[in-house]
């Protein structure tokens, strides 16, 4: 039992801001409890921040980011007159609108297709299998690309050698990667995405149905009218917290899959994988400073956009 | 909706049709998985003039010989992971707690400011270079293990879930311990964290798949130090220079005379090593991301 006397914090008297040495010990636990994430957020977020003076300087790594001298927009000026600002910033939002399309449509198609099963079983197997690729890494995946695509050895150019087609070079072509890209990027994203869904269409209320059955709505008006507009709130915040990522490339897929096949990269060099390979390979560290910086200002506006939007659209969808 | 109709003849045909669609992807989920299995059990040589097949022509063990000899870098690496992701999953469920707890609580008055400073990390970031800049010149980072695992301790998204979630505990049952005397440390511990279980158990999976799998951390700051490369990096190394191993095993350079070295079948073995665990592992533990999914989805 407490051995002071317990002061009703409804009593005005009682407010904790009126009372300093209260305040202090009402709160300082939760400083405490702040501290270890409030501390690792700083070093490996904020302060970084402060390293976004590196996009205006000429970085050398003797004289430290502060001893750097300032070159202005230099920077800036070198990757936009350069080929490869339009055709990175192209790419990255084009294969995202891609994944995003794509992923989402048939992890719909999916859903209902589920939903439609009448054995549970076949439905929770379906849902067991295809949710495993979620847990692999892209490096594990890019060798099981190999797998298939290897030109030299891979079961897709064998089985169409056994069919009687030509192998194709499939690392060759440019053009064949965003489709390449989307169908392992799908692969591996779908089984999580169902499972959204379906949790979804379990949480629709019976009655919308029976009573559309009863005014004699076959199974697509059923799905017209029914199914598909209570599934609307998810598929719109789950869209819209992705097109406000659309201007971020993911580098692992990049990397792993793409790595150092250069004649790839008109179709598949994004933002965050050409910031990589200039700070890596070419040693400078300004320029992919400013693409970064370029990068998340313009991600800033998006996430903040859709997340405006979703929240009009379904209050507890957004992220704030 | 399929206990409400009887089927019309248009939704069986449509029934079956998805249906074979379905069975179609999954069977592609699993079939890639088969293929690199069966491939690094076959012989190098049939690997080379036949390609990669599920049932092996010819069989062999020679890629795993060649892997697990010399100074069993996978070995090694495997230990890395196992480490990383246990104090990474530790770590960051602790911090992730104490946060998420503190962020919950409506008698912190700084809660407002926080969850913005927590959230804000989401929405806007330095970028690549000042991180890895910074990672290294201010916390010399380059070279340690603590590289691997303190990035990566303090995900906004994951504390915001947990937040959530414990909000919906009822006050009163708050209350009723700070009557009693409780302190917060004492509420959070034997009162929160106990009811909160099922998004501390995913969360903990979400973390500790995000270490299992990292190797990112790994490529910026262990590059130059092997002895403490993670599987997943591991496997990238061997697949990227099949030569790496060569030079690395010992007893190899010995064995092969004259023969070439079994890269591909080398490659196929390491990637089966590399997702072994999480099949192990997934029966088990996936009821648990589908419950936080289901739980996320239905809340919003």
């Amino acid at each position: 039992m407490a051995e002071e006397i317990w002061h009703d914090p409804l009593k005005a008297e009682n407010a904790v801001h009126s009372r300093p040495r209260h305040y202090l010990r009402s709160q300082w636990p939760f400083w405490v409890l702040l501290a270890p994430g409030v501390l690792l957020l700083f070093a490996f977020v904020y302060l970084p921040m402060f390293g976004i003076v590196l996009a205006f300087k000429n970085f050398h790594i003797d004289q430290g980011i502060w001893g750097s001298p300032w070159v202005g927009l230099e920077n800036f000026k070198f990757f936009f007159r350069s080929e490869y600002a339009w055709r990175a910033t192209r790419n990255t939002v084009f294969l995202n609108a891609l994944f995003i399309s794509t992923g989402h449509l048939f992890a719909i198609f999916c859903a209902i297709a589920l939903f439609e099963v009448r054995m549970v079983w076949f439905r929770r197997g379906i849902q067991t299998i295809t949710y495993f690729p979620s847990f692999l890494s892209w490096v594990t995946i890019g060798v099981l690309a190999l797998s298939v695509f290897s030109p030299g050895q891979g079961s897709l150019n064998s089985l169409l050698s056994s069919l009687g087609f030509k192998p194709v070079q499939w690392y060759s072509w440019p053009s064949l990667w965003p489709g390449i890209l989307t169908l392992l990027n799908t692969w591996k994203g779908a089984g999580v995405l169902i499972v959204i869904y379906i949790a979804a269409l379990t949480s629709v209320n019976h009655e919308y149905y029976e009573a559309a059955k009863i005014d004699g709505a076959n199974f697509w008006n059923l799905t017209r009218h029914v199914t598909l507009p209570h599934l609307a709130p998810t598929v719109v915040v789950l869209v819209l917290m992705a097109v406000g990522n659309i201007f971020r490339g993911d580098t692992q897929m990049m990397l792993a899959i793409v790595d150092q096949q250069s004649q790839l990269y008109p179709t598949t060099d994004v933002l965050d994988f050409f910031v990589y390979r200039s700070l890596t390979k070419s040693m400078d560290v300004g320029m992919p400073a400013a693409v970064g910086l370029y990068q998340s200002c313009v991600g800033f506006v998006l996430v903040l956009g859709a997340n405006w939007f979703a929240r009009g659209y379904q209050r507890e969808g957004a992220l704030f | 909706m399929s206990e409400v109709l009887t089927r019309t003849t248009g939704e069986k045909i449509f029934v079956f049709v998805s249906s074979l669609i379905l069975v179609g992807f999954a069977a592609l989920c699993i079939y890639p998985l088969l293929l690199v299995i069966g491939s690094s059990f076959t012989e190098e040589l049939t690997l080379l003039r036949n390609g990669y097949h599920i049932i092996p022509s010819k069989i062999s063990t020679f890629a795993y010989t060649v892997i697990f000899s010399g100074n069993s870098m996978m070995l090694r690496a495997y230990l890395v992971s196992i480490v990383v992701t246990s104090l990474g999953t530790v770590g960051a469920l602790l911090v992730g707690i104490m946060m998420a707890y503190a962020l919950s609580r409506e008698a912190f008055h700084l809660r407002k400011f926080f969850n913005f400073y927590v959230v804000f990390t989401l929405l806007f970031s330095a970028g690549l270079v000042p991180w890895y800049i910074v990672c290294i010149t201010v916390w010399h980072l380059k070279g340690t293990l603590a590289a691997l695992i303190l990035p990566m301790m303090v995900n906004g998204f994951n504390i915001m879930l947990l937040r959530n979630f414990m909000r919906t505990i009822p006050s009163e049952v708050i209350e009723s311990a700070q009557i009693d005397g409780a302190s917060e440390f004492r509420i959070a511990a034997s009162i929160i964290v106990p009811m909160s279980t099922p998004a501390i158990a995913t969360i903990g999976l979400f973390y500790a798949m995000a270490y299992w799998n990292d190797w990112f951390l790994a490529l910026m700051y262990v590059d130059n130090t092997p002895r403490l490369y993670p599987i997943q990096y591991l496997l990238r190394t061997i697949v990227t220079n099949a030569q790496y191993v060569a030079q690395n095993s010992k007893t190899l350079q010995g064995a092969m005379g004259g023969l070439s070295l079994p890269a591909e079948g080398v490659k196929m073995a390491a990637c089966v090593l590399a997702i072994g665990p999480l099949v192990l592992v997934y029966p088990f533990v996936q009821r648990y991301f589908v419950q936080g999914l289901r739980l996320g989805a239905i809340k919003g």
